[in-house]
Protein backbone atom coordinates (compact mmCIF):
# COMPACT_ATOMS: atom_id res chain seq x y z
CA UNK A 1 0.00 0.00 0.00
CA UNK A 2 2.58 2.41 1.36
CA UNK A 3 4.72 1.84 -1.60
CA UNK A 4 8.49 3.22 -2.20
CA UNK A 5 8.60 6.70 -3.98
CA UNK A 6 10.11 6.61 -8.00
CA UNK A 7 11.83 8.77 -9.70
CA UNK A 8 9.32 10.30 -11.18
CA UNK A 9 8.04 11.98 -7.93
CA UNK A 10 10.69 12.79 -5.18
CA UNK A 11 10.05 13.32 -1.85
CA UNK A 12 12.20 16.59 -1.05
CA UNK A 13 12.80 19.68 1.33
CA UNK A 14 12.70 22.08 -0.73
CA UNK A 15 11.97 25.34 0.68
CA UNK A 16 8.64 27.01 0.82
CA UNK A 17 7.61 29.40 -0.96
CA UNK A 18 4.54 31.43 -2.30
CA UNK A 19 1.14 29.01 -2.58
CA UNK A 20 -1.11 31.48 -4.19
CA UNK A 21 1.00 31.71 -7.60
CA UNK A 22 3.51 30.77 -9.80
CA UNK A 23 6.17 33.67 -10.52
CA UNK A 24 7.05 34.35 -14.32
CA UNK A 25 10.12 32.85 -15.71
CA UNK A 26 12.32 35.30 -16.55
CA UNK A 27 13.79 34.33 -20.45
CA UNK A 28 17.45 32.94 -19.69
CA UNK A 29 17.00 32.55 -16.14
CA UNK A 30 15.65 28.64 -14.47
CA UNK A 31 12.50 29.17 -13.09
CA UNK A 32 12.54 28.20 -9.80
CA UNK A 33 10.38 25.85 -8.10
CA UNK A 34 7.15 26.20 -6.22
CA UNK A 35 5.62 24.86 -3.31
CA UNK A 36 1.36 24.28 -3.75
CA UNK A 37 -0.66 23.28 -0.58
CA UNK A 38 -3.49 20.84 -0.51
CA UNK A 39 -5.47 20.19 2.46
CA UNK A 40 -6.89 17.41 3.64
CA UNK A 41 -9.93 18.35 5.04
CA UNK A 42 -13.63 16.42 6.22
CA UNK A 43 -12.26 13.39 4.04
CA UNK A 44 -11.76 15.52 1.04
CA UNK A 45 -8.50 16.63 -0.65
CA UNK A 46 -8.87 20.67 -0.96
CA UNK A 47 -8.80 21.42 -4.06
CA UNK A 48 -9.12 18.17 -5.29
CA UNK A 49 -7.28 19.34 -8.76
CA UNK A 50 -4.59 21.55 -8.34
CA UNK A 51 -2.29 22.70 -11.75
CA UNK A 52 1.25 22.65 -11.29
CA UNK A 53 5.04 23.53 -13.68
CA UNK A 54 7.30 20.57 -14.16
CA UNK A 55 9.43 20.79 -11.25
CA UNK A 56 7.06 22.09 -8.36
CA UNK A 57 6.57 20.67 -5.16
CA UNK A 58 2.88 19.39 -4.09
CA UNK A 59 2.94 19.57 -0.37
CA UNK A 60 -0.94 17.95 1.58
CA UNK A 61 -1.11 18.78 5.09
CA UNK A 62 -3.84 16.34 7.16
CA UNK A 63 -6.37 18.82 9.35
CA UNK A 64 -8.45 15.58 9.92
CA UNK A 65 -8.46 13.50 13.49
CA UNK A 66 -7.11 10.31 11.34
CA UNK A 67 -4.33 9.51 9.23
CA UNK A 68 -4.51 9.74 5.56
CA UNK A 69 -2.15 9.14 2.56
CA UNK A 70 -1.82 11.32 -0.87
CA UNK A 71 -1.16 8.05 -3.26
CA UNK A 72 -0.75 8.04 -7.04
CA UNK A 73 -2.69 6.22 -8.87
CA UNK A 74 -0.19 5.42 -11.92
CA UNK A 75 1.45 1.82 -11.46
CA UNK A 76 4.16 2.78 -13.75
CA UNK A 77 5.18 5.78 -11.60
CA UNK A 78 4.13 5.29 -7.84
CA UNK A 79 4.55 8.33 -5.43
CA UNK A 80 3.05 8.43 -2.12
CA UNK A 81 3.39 10.77 0.76
CA UNK A 82 2.90 7.33 3.05
CA UNK A 83 0.93 7.59 6.32
CA UNK A 84 0.32 11.40 7.11
CA UNK A 85 -1.11 11.88 11.02
CA UNK A 86 -3.02 14.55 11.73
CA UNK A 87 -1.44 17.80 11.67
CA UNK A 88 1.03 16.19 9.47
CA UNK A 89 2.64 17.30 6.35
CA UNK A 90 4.34 16.19 3.22
CA UNK A 91 5.54 17.14 -0.46
CA UNK A 92 6.23 15.43 -3.43
CA UNK A 93 8.42 17.17 -6.57
CA UNK A 94 6.85 16.51 -9.73
CA UNK A 95 9.69 16.36 -12.65
CA UNK A 96 7.68 15.41 -15.90
CA UNK A 97 4.38 16.86 -17.54
CA UNK A 98 1.18 14.74 -16.73
CA UNK A 99 -1.63 14.21 -15.11
CA UNK A 100 -1.28 12.11 -11.80
CA UNK A 101 -4.37 10.86 -10.33
CA UNK A 102 -4.39 9.93 -6.69
CA UNK A 103 -6.12 8.83 -3.53
CA UNK A 104 -6.17 8.24 -0.06
CA UNK A 105 -4.83 4.88 0.57
CA UNK A 106 -6.99 4.56 3.85
CA UNK A 107 -10.11 5.93 2.50
CA UNK A 108 -10.19 5.31 -0.94
CA UNK A 109 -12.98 7.11 -1.81
CA UNK A 110 -11.07 10.32 -1.47
CA UNK A 111 -9.43 11.12 -4.83
CA UNK A 112 -7.75 14.07 -5.96
CA UNK A 113 -5.62 15.27 -9.18
CA UNK A 114 -2.14 16.99 -9.59
CA UNK A 115 -1.97 18.35 -13.75
CA UNK A 116 1.68 18.83 -13.97
CA UNK A 117 2.37 21.32 -17.13
CA UNK A 118 5.77 22.06 -18.50
CA UNK B 1 -23.77 -9.57 20.17
CA UNK B 2 -26.67 -10.97 18.47
CA UNK B 3 -30.17 -9.02 16.51
CA UNK B 4 -31.57 -9.03 19.72
CA UNK B 5 -29.02 -7.78 21.89
CA UNK B 6 -28.09 -5.32 19.31
CA UNK B 7 -31.48 -3.87 19.34
CA UNK B 8 -31.59 -3.76 22.58
CA UNK B 9 -28.18 -1.39 22.48
CA UNK B 10 -30.00 0.61 20.01
CA UNK B 11 -32.35 1.16 22.19
CA UNK B 12 -30.30 1.92 24.71
CA UNK B 13 -28.16 4.24 22.90
CA UNK B 14 -31.23 6.27 21.65
CA UNK B 15 -32.95 6.46 24.39
CA UNK B 16 -29.60 8.05 25.92
CA UNK B 17 -30.17 11.94 26.09
CA UNK B 18 -33.99 11.61 26.43
CA UNK B 19 -35.38 12.49 29.77
CA UNK B 20 -38.82 11.71 31.22
CA UNK B 21 -40.51 11.76 34.20
CA UNK B 22 -40.05 7.73 33.76
CA UNK B 23 -36.16 7.16 32.20
CA UNK B 24 -32.59 8.62 33.24
CA UNK B 25 -31.63 11.81 33.55
CA UNK B 26 -30.05 13.18 30.22
CA UNK B 27 -26.16 12.16 30.55
CA UNK B 28 -23.87 14.97 30.99
CA UNK B 29 -20.90 16.04 29.01
CA UNK B 30 -18.58 13.66 31.13
CA UNK B 31 -20.43 10.36 30.30
CA UNK B 32 -20.72 10.82 26.82
CA UNK B 33 -17.03 11.87 26.13
CA UNK B 34 -16.51 8.33 28.28
CA UNK B 35 -19.62 6.40 25.80
CA UNK B 36 -17.75 7.62 22.78
CA UNK B 37 -14.52 6.55 23.85
CA UNK B 38 -15.55 3.11 25.05
CA UNK B 39 -17.85 2.66 21.73
CA UNK B 40 -14.08 3.52 19.91
CA UNK B 41 -12.49 0.87 22.06
CA UNK B 42 -15.05 -1.65 21.74
CA UNK B 43 -14.64 -1.60 17.82
CA UNK B 44 -11.08 -2.14 18.10
CA UNK B 45 -11.14 -4.97 20.11
CA UNK B 46 -13.38 -6.11 17.11
CA UNK B 47 -10.82 -5.29 14.99
CA UNK B 48 -8.15 -7.21 16.75
CA UNK B 49 -10.19 -10.35 16.72
CA UNK B 50 -10.88 -10.40 12.84
CA UNK B 51 -7.35 -9.90 12.22
CA UNK B 52 -6.79 -12.13 14.38
CA UNK B 53 -9.55 -14.60 12.64
CA UNK B 54 -9.90 -13.54 8.77
CA UNK B 55 -8.02 -14.61 5.89
CA UNK B 56 -10.35 -12.54 3.96
CA UNK B 57 -8.20 -9.54 2.19
CA UNK B 58 -11.07 -6.91 2.04
CA UNK B 59 -12.08 -7.95 5.61
CA UNK B 60 -8.58 -7.37 7.28
CA UNK B 61 -8.28 -4.09 5.06
CA UNK B 62 -11.29 -2.71 6.81
CA UNK B 63 -10.22 -4.21 10.38
CA UNK B 64 -6.85 -2.56 9.57
CA UNK B 65 -8.96 0.89 8.88
CA UNK B 66 -11.13 0.45 12.09
CA UNK B 67 -7.73 0.28 13.97
CA UNK B 68 -5.83 2.89 12.76
CA UNK B 69 -9.44 5.59 12.75
CA UNK B 70 -10.02 4.60 15.90
CA UNK B 71 -6.99 4.90 18.00
CA UNK B 72 -6.25 8.31 16.39
CA UNK B 73 -10.09 9.57 17.20
CA UNK B 74 -9.62 8.24 20.82
CA UNK B 75 -5.73 9.98 21.14
CA UNK B 76 -7.08 13.06 20.27
CA UNK B 77 -9.88 12.50 23.00
CA UNK B 78 -7.61 11.57 25.37
CA UNK B 79 -5.66 14.64 24.35
CA UNK B 80 -8.93 17.14 25.01
CA UNK B 81 -9.97 15.41 28.56
CA UNK B 82 -6.15 16.01 29.71
CA UNK B 83 -6.37 19.35 28.07
CA UNK B 84 -9.42 20.06 30.39
CA UNK B 85 -8.01 18.60 33.16
CA UNK B 86 -11.54 16.04 33.38
CA UNK B 87 -12.17 12.79 34.07
CA UNK B 88 -14.96 10.83 31.99
CA UNK B 89 -17.68 8.74 34.15
CA UNK B 90 -18.70 5.49 33.45
CA UNK B 91 -22.30 4.88 33.31
CA UNK B 92 -25.02 2.71 32.07
CA UNK B 93 -24.43 3.37 28.61
CA UNK B 94 -21.15 2.48 28.52
CA UNK B 95 -21.40 -0.66 30.44
CA UNK B 96 -24.34 -2.04 28.18
CA UNK B 97 -21.74 -1.61 25.13
CA UNK B 98 -19.11 -3.47 27.08
CA UNK B 99 -21.66 -6.18 28.07
CA UNK B 100 -23.33 -6.58 24.57
CA UNK B 101 -20.00 -6.75 22.84
CA UNK B 102 -17.85 -9.16 25.11
CA UNK B 103 -21.11 -11.10 24.02
CA UNK B 104 -20.49 -9.99 20.44
CA UNK B 105 -17.19 -11.23 20.69
CA UNK B 106 -17.93 -15.24 22.19
CA UNK B 107 -20.38 -15.00 19.35
CA UNK B 108 -17.78 -14.08 16.36
CA UNK B 109 -14.87 -16.16 18.01
CA UNK B 110 -16.08 -19.39 17.18
CA UNK B 111 -17.28 -18.45 13.55
CA UNK B 112 -14.32 -19.24 11.10
CA UNK B 113 -14.12 -18.51 7.43
CA UNK B 114 -16.65 -16.69 5.42
CA UNK B 115 -19.69 -17.40 8.38
CA UNK B 116 -17.12 -14.69 10.37
CA UNK B 117 -16.15 -12.92 7.83
CA UNK B 118 -20.23 -11.79 7.14
CA UNK B 119 -20.77 -12.11 11.15
CA UNK B 120 -18.38 -9.51 11.95
CA UNK B 121 -18.87 -7.22 8.51
CA UNK B 122 -22.98 -7.50 9.31
CA UNK B 123 -21.98 -6.31 12.99
CA UNK B 124 -19.61 -3.20 11.75
CA UNK B 125 -22.06 -2.10 9.63
CA UNK B 126 -25.21 -2.17 12.19
CA UNK B 127 -23.13 -0.93 15.41
CA UNK B 128 -21.75 2.17 13.04
CA UNK B 129 -25.34 2.94 11.93
CA UNK B 130 -26.08 2.81 15.86
CA UNK B 131 -23.29 4.48 17.13
CA UNK B 132 -24.11 7.16 14.36
CA UNK B 133 -27.12 7.89 15.20
CA UNK B 134 -26.95 8.48 18.43
CA UNK B 135 -23.79 10.86 17.98
CA UNK B 136 -25.80 12.70 15.49
CA UNK B 137 -29.25 12.88 17.49
CA UNK B 138 -28.12 13.20 20.89
CA UNK B 139 -24.00 13.52 21.91
CA UNK B 140 -23.84 15.91 19.70
CA UNK B 141 -27.18 18.29 20.38
CA UNK B 142 -26.25 17.54 24.52
CA UNK B 143 -22.74 18.00 24.86
CA UNK B 144 -21.81 21.56 26.25
CA UNK B 145 -18.41 22.42 25.70
CA UNK B 146 -17.26 23.10 22.34
CA UNK B 147 -13.96 21.33 22.06
CA UNK B 148 -16.33 18.02 22.93
CA UNK B 149 -18.61 19.08 20.42
CA UNK B 150 -15.82 19.82 17.36
CA UNK B 151 -13.97 16.67 18.63
CA UNK B 152 -17.77 14.39 18.29
CA UNK B 153 -18.25 16.44 14.84
CA UNK B 154 -14.85 14.95 13.78
CA UNK B 155 -15.48 11.48 15.11
CA UNK B 156 -18.95 11.21 13.22
CA UNK B 157 -17.88 12.07 10.11
CA UNK B 158 -15.14 9.69 10.68
CA UNK B 159 -17.50 6.89 11.61
CA UNK B 160 -20.08 8.23 8.59
CA UNK B 161 -16.57 6.81 6.64
CA UNK B 162 -16.89 3.44 8.46
CA UNK B 163 -20.30 2.78 7.63
CA UNK B 164 -20.48 3.67 4.11
CA UNK B 165 -17.56 1.13 4.00
CA UNK B 166 -18.53 -1.55 6.14
CA UNK B 167 -21.71 -1.38 3.79
CA UNK B 168 -19.55 -2.15 0.90
CA UNK B 169 -17.70 -4.84 2.58
CA UNK B 170 -21.36 -6.22 3.41
CA UNK B 171 -22.16 -6.10 0.03
CA UNK B 172 -19.13 -7.63 -1.63
CA UNK B 173 -19.24 -10.53 0.87
CA UNK B 174 -22.33 -12.14 -0.64
CA UNK B 175 -23.34 -13.08 2.62
CA UNK B 176 -26.65 -13.60 1.45
CA UNK B 177 -25.42 -15.97 -1.92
Amino acid sequence: MLRGVSAAAILLGIPRQSHACESKADHGREREPVVHSVVIRNFAFEPDEIHIRVGDRVEWTNEDIVPHTATGSDEGHPWDTELLAPNQSAGVVFPASGSHDYFCAFHTNMKGRVVVQS
Amino acid sequence: MNRLTSISIGIILMAAGCATADSPKPMNDLEIAHTAYTAGQLDIRYAHLALGISENAEVREFAELMVRDHVAVNDAAVALITKLNVTPQDNDLSKALVSGASDKRGELSGLRGKAFDCAYAQNELSYHQIVNKTVAETFIPSVTVPPLKTLLDGALRTFKQHEGHAEMMVAGLQCGS
